[in-house]
C-alpha cells in the first residue's frame, strides 16, 4: 500500500482517537517507526485533535481538584504497618512515629499535639500580666494624683497660717 | 513536581509535546487537560454529576502510568482515557444498553459528523455501524478522517 494512501485512509485518525483496533493500533505504531512520513502525520494529527478538543473544552466543577487529590493514593496519612520480627532482629527499632511520613506540599507545618496546650497557657498567662500591668498603673497613678493634692492641700494650709 | 511543569509550559508553546520522562505532575496535567477532558465527557455523558465523576477518574492516580507511558502526547491520551471513562460510566448507569436496543439510523444519512458521533461519542464499534448502516469499515475510517479535516478546515 501506498504511504500517501494509508495516510489518507483514516486509520491514523482512527488510532489516535482511540477508535482502531488492536491490530491497526500495531500496525500504526510500525508505519510510524518505518515511515518518516507517516510520523510527521501523526504529529500533525495530534495538534488538530488537541485544537479540536480544546475548542469544546468546558470548565471543571469547581472543587473537583479537591475531590481528586483526596482520592489520590500517598496523600492520605496511613498508618505504620507493624514490623516482622525478622526486620526488628536485622535493624534496631529506632523511635518512629506509628504514621508514615508523606510529603505534603503545603504551608502548614506539623508540631505536637502538646504545644496547644503550651499555647493556651501562654496565652492566659499573657492576658493575666496584661489585665495586671493595667491594673498597678492606673492604681500608682491615682496614688500619685492622690500624693500631688494632698501636698498642694498641706502647702494651701501652711500658706492660711 | 517542578519538572512535569516545565513540560507542560512547552506543550503551551508547542500545541503538542513529547513526554518519555518522569514523575508526572497530577496537578498540572488536570490545570492542563482538566477542561479538554471534562469537555469530551459532557459530550458523551451529558449528566454533571456522573461527567465530574468520570473526570475524577481520568486524573487518578491509576492512570499516571498511562500519561507517563503513552506514545502519543498526553493530550491525546487524555482524549482516550476521558473517553473510555465516560463510555465505562454511561454504560454503568444502563443508559448504553437501552440505546443499543434500539437502531440508531433514522434517516438512512451517514454524514462523518453522525459516524463520528457514533463511533466517538456514543461508543459503536465500527463492526455495529457498518452492519446498521451497510457501510464498509474502511468507509467508517474514511469518514473519520473527513469529519476531523472538515473541522482543520473551519
Amino acid at each position: 500500500m501506498e504511504i500517501r494512501q494509508y495516510i489518507d485512509s483514516g486509520v491514523l485518525e482512527a488510532y489516535l482517537l482511540g477508535l482502531a483496533s488492536e491490530e491497526e493500533q500495531h500496525e500504526v505504531q510500525q508505519m510510524k517507526v518505518l515511515y518518516p512520513e507517516v510520523s510527521s502525520a501523526l504529529n500533525e494529527l495530534e495538534v488538530v485533535i488537541e485544537t479540536y478538543c480544546v475548542e469544546n473544552s468546558v470548565p471543571p466543577p469547581p472543587g473537583t481538584w479537591e475531590l481528586i487529590q483526596a482520592r489520590i493514593p500517598g496523600q492520605e496519612i496511613r498508618k505504620r504497618e507493624p514490623e516482622t520480627d525478622d526486620k526488628k532482629d536485622a535493624e534496631p527499632r529506632t523511635a518512629k512515629s506509628d504514621y508514615v511520613e508523606v510529603e505534603v506540599s503545603d504551608s502548614f507545618i506539623r508540631v505536637h499535639k502538646y504545644w496547644r496546650l503550651a499555647f493556651v497557657i501562654v496565652f492566659v498567662l499573657s492576658k493575666i500580666f496584661l489585665i495586671a500591668g493595667l491594673y498597678y498603673y492606673f492604681k500608682a497613678d491615682s496614688q500619685q494624683q492622690e500624693i500631688e493634692r494632698l501636698k498642694s492641700t498641706i502647702q494651701q494650709q501652711q500658706v492660711t497660717r | 513536581m517542578g519538572y512535569g511543569m516545565n513540560e507542560l509550559e512547552r506543550s503551551a508553546e508547542n500545541g503538542a509535546f513529547r513526554h518519555h520522562r518522569r514523575p508526572v505532575d497530577q496537578r498540572a496535567l488536570y490545570d492542563r487537560f482538566g477542561a479538554l477532558a471534562y469537555g469530551i465527557i459532557l459530550q458523551i455523558l451529558p449528566q454533571s454529576t456522573l461527567a465530574q465523576k468520570a473526570l475524577m477518574e481520568v486524573f487518578s492516580a491509576e492512570h499516571l502510568p498511562a500519561f507517563a507511558n503513552s506514545a502519543v502526547n498526553p493530550a491525546i491520551a487524555v482524549i482516550r482515557i476521558a473517553r473510555a471513562k465516560a463510555l465505562e460510566l454511561k454504560d454503568k448507569a444502563k443508559e448504553r444498553e437501552a440505546d443499543r436496543t434500539e437502531p440508531f439510523s433514522v434517516n438512512n444519512s451517514y454524514s462523518p459528523e453522525y459516524i463520528f458521533d457514533l463511533s466517538f461519542r456514543q461508543g459503536y464499534s465500527f463492526e455495529t455501524i457498518s452492519e446498521q448502516s451497510g457501510l464498509s469499515r474502511p468507509e467508517l475510517v474514511k469518514a473519520i478522517r473527513d469529519f476531523i479535516h472538515v473541522f482543520r478546515r473551519s
